[in-house]
């Protein structure tokens, strides 16, 4: 763990140490997040990849304070600007949240109270946070549903949700979680639940706003794409661990784990006509078993003796760059993207 | 909202008919009204009259017609203990009635939500449970027996309120309580139900992760999207609180159409009971669209439907 330096030229907005999550249940309890660091500087775009469940959304929602605290607990430092916003109270984080940190949901349909206005939802933050009186409110709010590309302001601003399509209500969350200038932008996979031709534009609207803004995103997405198109830095989890980080060509185009090589590789190409797909085998392990060694040997082609007994640290793999791996048996520099036919 | 409010309307009449033709028809088919209206030492001069006189000469569709003609007039005949038009004794009581039944929908308004959301909020802990097994337990009291404790209790025993009659507001609590009873259990207990239900939506994770405070994202975010089945089942029991202040009101001696409709079945004042059975059921009606209304007021939804 690094020692915080204060005063120092750091451009880490955000520095997440040894962040674990635990889901409380009748039927016990269950480790989703394992101890996860991560720096996110500023202006920059971090996308967090994994397949479903591997404690991705958990670790952004923990990020939020939006864990329902009855039923989970988080451990573990999340330093904004330097202090630690893990210890705030309900009452503190609301001061944090939708200001300096913003979300946005992966299901656009459910996320806007169906009995009032666009525009009451819009203004309910910047009424709260700037604390700007009604027309100064609403004059942002116009200037916000412009802003994410909505036609026709004045009137979305009487409509309901359910006059709106996907897409619509998508752009009001991306307007709602900008209403404030927040310094921090989370995407909880914002693009899932929509059309394939509006999940382009989506993310082709948050890249403009990131880039016009300067704000630092997090997003967090299964779809490789999405990643090599907007986010400068990635890190893959696996079961509730990062086990690999990089910038995202190194990532992308040198991918070092074999669980992100294997991700890589099941990407459809539409050179290989004909081919079989390619997929990992197996399925992402239940959070309440526990596996002896890496998390991912089960599932991996590399697998040595090690593996079953020891599971891998985060280490840094060339030394000259920050790209870190947690494998034993690292895929070589080059090697071809490829699994066994087993 | 206004074609909503057409449409809605629209059925009213065909409400009033239906009620109308329900109250003749009990008229008619508790006897013949001569035996009602005269005693037995009556000369046939006096029968002729009143068959003269109530149309009972005439075919029943016809009589039926003379009826609605009389009640479109507000003329439901005259009061055999008052002598005075049957509406007017009805109409004198109404205010009463009216005024009990309003304190005790506002009991039982406030009393139930905040009951229902505090125990949401604090569920399975300690406030929870009392809530919720108090709840139950006046799901289960017969309104006459809580009624009949109250007085025993804070009446006789502590001697804070008076047992019975009307005047200052002291005088209203324990009846509107009594009556508030009917509706406060369902209400916590829906409430509860709705209150942690909304919670779990999509959208109240939007309102905290805005960061507005606690209260407001619970009287702004959940708490209006809860009120939908509270509405709805205040409209299907608003016929049970009509029928439980008769029973309130015959228990506390309150003035209200209830007690009268009570006494006057005792003394055979057929026009009083029929005047008060239309305007009860007159009310229900217009308290039902009342319902409809602020259920449409409420959510967009429903307005455009």
């Amino acid at each position: 763990m690094t020692t915080e330096q204060r005063g120092t030229t750091d451009d880490r907005l955000l520095s997440v140490r040894d962040l674990k999550v635990t889901f409380l249940s009748r039927h016990g309890s269950a480790l989703a997040v394992k101890g996860v660091d991560f720096d996110l500087a500023r202006g920059k775009v971090l996308a967090i990849v994994g397949e479903s469940g591997c404690g991705k959304s958990a670790t952004a929602m923990s990020l939020m304070h939006l864990l329902p605290r009855r039923s989970a607990r988080i451990e573990g430092r999340m330093l904004l600007r330097g202090s630690d916003i893990g210890a705030l109270s309900e009452a503190e984080m609301n001061d944090v949240r939708g200001k300096h940190m913003a979300i946005i949901f992966q299901e656009p349909m459910t996320s806007l109270n169906p009995l009032l206005t666009i525009g009451y939802q819009l203004g309910e933050p910047i009424r709260y946070h700037l604390g700007l009186d009604r027309a100064a409110t609403q004059r942002r709010a116009i200037e916000l549903i412009d802003l994410v590309g909505i036609p026709a302001a004045v009137q979305i601003m009487r409509s309901y949700p359910h006059q709106l399509s996907g897409g619509m209500r998508q752009r009001v969350m991306i307007a709602m979680a900008l209403s404030c200038d927040p310094d921090i932008l989370i995407a909880d996979e914002p693009t899932t639940a929509l059309d394939v031709t509006i999940q382009a534009q989506i993310i082709e609207l948050l890249r403009r706003i990131q880039r016009r803004t300067g704000m630092s995103v997090i997003i967090i997405t299964h779809d490789l794409g999405v990643v090599s198109e907007f986010a400068d830095e990635v890190i893959v989890m696996y079961a509730g661990r990062v086990v690999e980080s990089g910038s995202v060509y190194e990532v992308l185009e040198d991918p070092r784990h074999p669980y992100t090589n294997g991700l890589l590789a099941s990407i459809p190409d539409i050179d290989d006509e004909g081919e079989r797909l390619q997929t990992i085998p197996g399925n992402v392990p239940n959070p309440r078993t526990v596996t002896e060694g890496c998390w991912f040997h089960p599932r991996c082609v590399r697998k040595g003796e090690r593996c079953e007994r020891e599971v891998p640290t985060l280490a840094t793999v060339e030394a000259a760059s920050r790209r870190q791996v947690a494998c034993f048996h690292p895929v070589e520099h080059n090697e071809l993207r490829e699994l066994s036919d087993g | 909202m206004l074609g909503y409010l057409w449409r809605r309307l629209r059925y009213l009449p065909v409400s009033l008919l239906l009620v109308l033709f329900m109250t003749f028809s009990v008229l008619r088919l508790t006897g013949n009204p001569i035996d009602i209206y005269l005693d037995m030492n009556r000369t046939p001069e006096q029968v002729e009259a009143l068959t003269q006189k109530l149309h009972l000469d005439r075919p029943l569709v016809v009589q039926f017609g003379i009826y609605l003609r009389d009640v479109v007039k507000g003329d439901f005949g005259e009061s055999l203990q008052f002598g005075v038009p049957a509406l007017e004794v009805v109409l004198d009581r109404l205010g009463n009635t009216l005024q009990l039944v309003g304190v005790a929908l506002g009991l039982a308004v406030v009393l139930g939500i905040a009951g229902g959301a505090v125990a949401a909020l604090r569920r399975d802990r300690l406030a929870d449970v009392v809530i919720s097994f108090l709840a139950v337990l006046g799901q289960s009291m017969p309104s006459f027996w809580l009624g009949i404790l109250l007085i025993q209790f804070f009446a006789l025993r502590l001697g804070w309120l008076p047992t019975s009659g009307q005047g200052g507001v002291a005088h209203i609590v324990l009846p509107a309580l009594t009556l508030a009873a009917y509706l406060i259990p369902n209400f916590i207990l829906i409430t509860r139900t709705g209150v942690i239900e909304t919670f779990n939506e999509q959208f109240v994770l939007t309102a905290r992760a805005k960061g507005i405070p606690s209260v407001r994202v619970l009287l702004v975010h959940v708490l209006p999207n809860t009120l939908n089945p509270i509405l709805s089942f205040l409209g299907l029991q608003l016929g049970k609180l009509i029928g439980g202040s008769i029973i309130t009101e015959s228990i506390f001696a309150w003035p209200g159409i209830g007690r009268l409709m009570v006494s006057s079945i005792f003394q055979r004042d057929i026009p009083v009971v029929i005047a008060a059975i239309c305007i009860m059921c007159i009310a229900i009606v217009l308290a039902n669209l009342l319902v409809d209304i602020a259920l449409s007021m409420l959510d967009p939804r429903i307005r455009e439907a």
